[in-house]
């Protein structure tokens, strides 16, 4: 009778515990869900990468929202850790904020400057009205950086300022834009209904860092077990996009997540990785030298004056090397 | 067994986007938005202002604040039939929700929400 209490005891202490997993409020712009930009927490998601490190992710949407309100969502507790592009995080840190960065999760952004269809040329743009996103945003600065290129200061044209890409996209297909700047998926299913691709972002700019997993200092400080565990899920995640035997699979998540076709969402993986342009992170490593081009586009643009800060200001790697991103 | 609700939810996110600063604005969304609207109130039918109001469907949570008239709006492209609204200020606790619209309707989703005064 003994020996048997003794092996129930065993039994019980041997047996696998389901602990409760760890709720995680991550925060995202809506253009974002409805972008590729998002392809990394969903592929995660999907793939059980969080719930395989003990997360339960929930995707929380400020509405109204918009890519400079997600440091805002940090600072009310609306959210954890928030997706963000780099020059907002920067704007909002040099005014007071705690916030740093402690994952990339796309570099090197591929924006593409579609016309409607009778437009040819960057001189037939002369007069007319152009989506753009905010003017604060390395994406607009990247396209007036392209649109110089080609002889068009901003005098030269109307800008519209739209938050997001498929917001953008809806405006050439009104009519209400004669060109518009738009992020993937979008810019290849544009191509494919006949509008006109007039230049890329990347002949205008160099490499930069364009979005992060930020979260306040504080609340890192008193959840670091939590944030190695979405590290760990996220590094997880950049190595199943990047796995060539996973191309499919991946296409498959892009076109169900951005209602595109498997062909458009193929085109995009291709244009990522064919050759190797470096736009997704390896484990979500952070290119310091990436971030100081933001800083330096910022600059450029006259959003920072100098002296300029370090890049390191911004970022926090303890997380990433305590979940093995080197 | 993979989460295939998130993806489904994440695909079917697709409404307009507006941001307080910097001028950016896009009020149209895209066709098949579900419009959620409605007010909080308190128990005795005071508008509350500044309550935070969840429309949650699987893993997607979207949030607002109620205006001064305690008023609320989302759009998106939830299936009401699939989601949960709740409401929430401090200070307060959540008596109860009503949707207004009936059963069925797809857009608009009228909900309201009441809050009670004590946690």
């Amino acid at each position: 009778m003994r020996r048997l209490a003794a092996i129930a005891v065993l039994f019980f202490v041997a047996a696998p515990v389901a602990a409760e997993p760890i709720t995680l409020r991550y925060g995202a712009a809506y253009s974002t869900l409805r972008s590729v930009y998002s392809l990394p927490i969903v592929v995660a998601e999907r793939e059980g990468f969080f719930r395989g490190e003990g997360l339960d992710l929930k995707m929380v949407v400020p509405i109204p929202g918009g890519s400079d309100q997600m440091i805002d969502a940090l600072h009310d507790g609306t959210v954890d850790i928030t997706h963000i592009a780099a020059p907002y995080l920067i704007r909002r840190v040099l005014a007071g904020s705690d916030a740093v960065a402690i994952a990339a999760e796309f570099n090197n952004p591929i924006y593409s400057l579609l016309a409607q269809p009778g437009i040819t040329s960057f001189g037939m743009l002369k007069g007319k009205r152009i989506g753009l996103a905010d003017r604060g945003g390395t994406i607009t600065m990247s396209i007036e950086k392209l649109l110089a290129i080609h002889g068009l200061t901003p005098a030269d044209y109307v800008a519209k300022i739209m938050e997001g890409t498929p917001a953008r996209f809806n405006c050439l297909k009104r009519g209400e834009c004669d060109a518009v700047v738009l992020g993937q998926p979008q810019d290849a299913a544009a191509e494919a209904e006949g509008f006109t691709l007039l230049g890329l972002s990347t002949d205008a700019v160099p490499a930069y860092l364009y979005t992060l997993t930020a979260v306040r200092r504080s609340w890192a400080e008193a959840n670091k077990d939590t944030l190695v565990r979405y590290l760990r899920a996220l590094r997880a995640s950049f190595q199943f996009i990047r796995d060539p035997q996973h191309r499919a699979a991946v296409a498959v998540i892009v076109s169900e997540t951005n209602n595109v076709s498997k062909a458009v969402a193929e085109k995009v993986l291709k244009l990522y990785f064919e050759p190797e342009r470096g736009v997704l992170p390896h484990e979500g490593e952070i290119d310091l030298s990436a971030l100081a081009q933001v800083i330096a586009m910022m600059a450029e643009a006259g959003a920072l004056k100098p002296p300029l800060p370090a890049a390191d200001r911004f970022v926090d790697q303890q997380y990433l090397h305590a979940a093995g991103v080197k | 067994m993979r989460n295939y609700g998130f993806i489904l939810v994440a695909a079917l996110t697709l409404a307009g986007v507006s941001a307080k600063s910097g001028g950016i604005v896009d009020e149209h969304g895209d066709d098949g938005d579900t419009i959620f609207f409605g007010a909080v109130k308190d128990t005795r039918g005071v508008a509350i202002e500044g309550a935070h109001v969840n429309v949650k469907s699987r893993n997607i949570e979207f949030v607002t604040t109620t205006d001064a008239t305690g008023n609320y709006r989302l759009a998106t492209q939830i299936d009401p039939d699939q989601s949960e609204l709740s409401c929430s200020k401090q200070g307060y606790r959540q008596n109860g929700t009503m949707r207004r619209t009936a059963p069925g309707e797809k857009s608009p989703i009228e909900i309201d929400c009441t809050l009670q005064a004590g946690r």
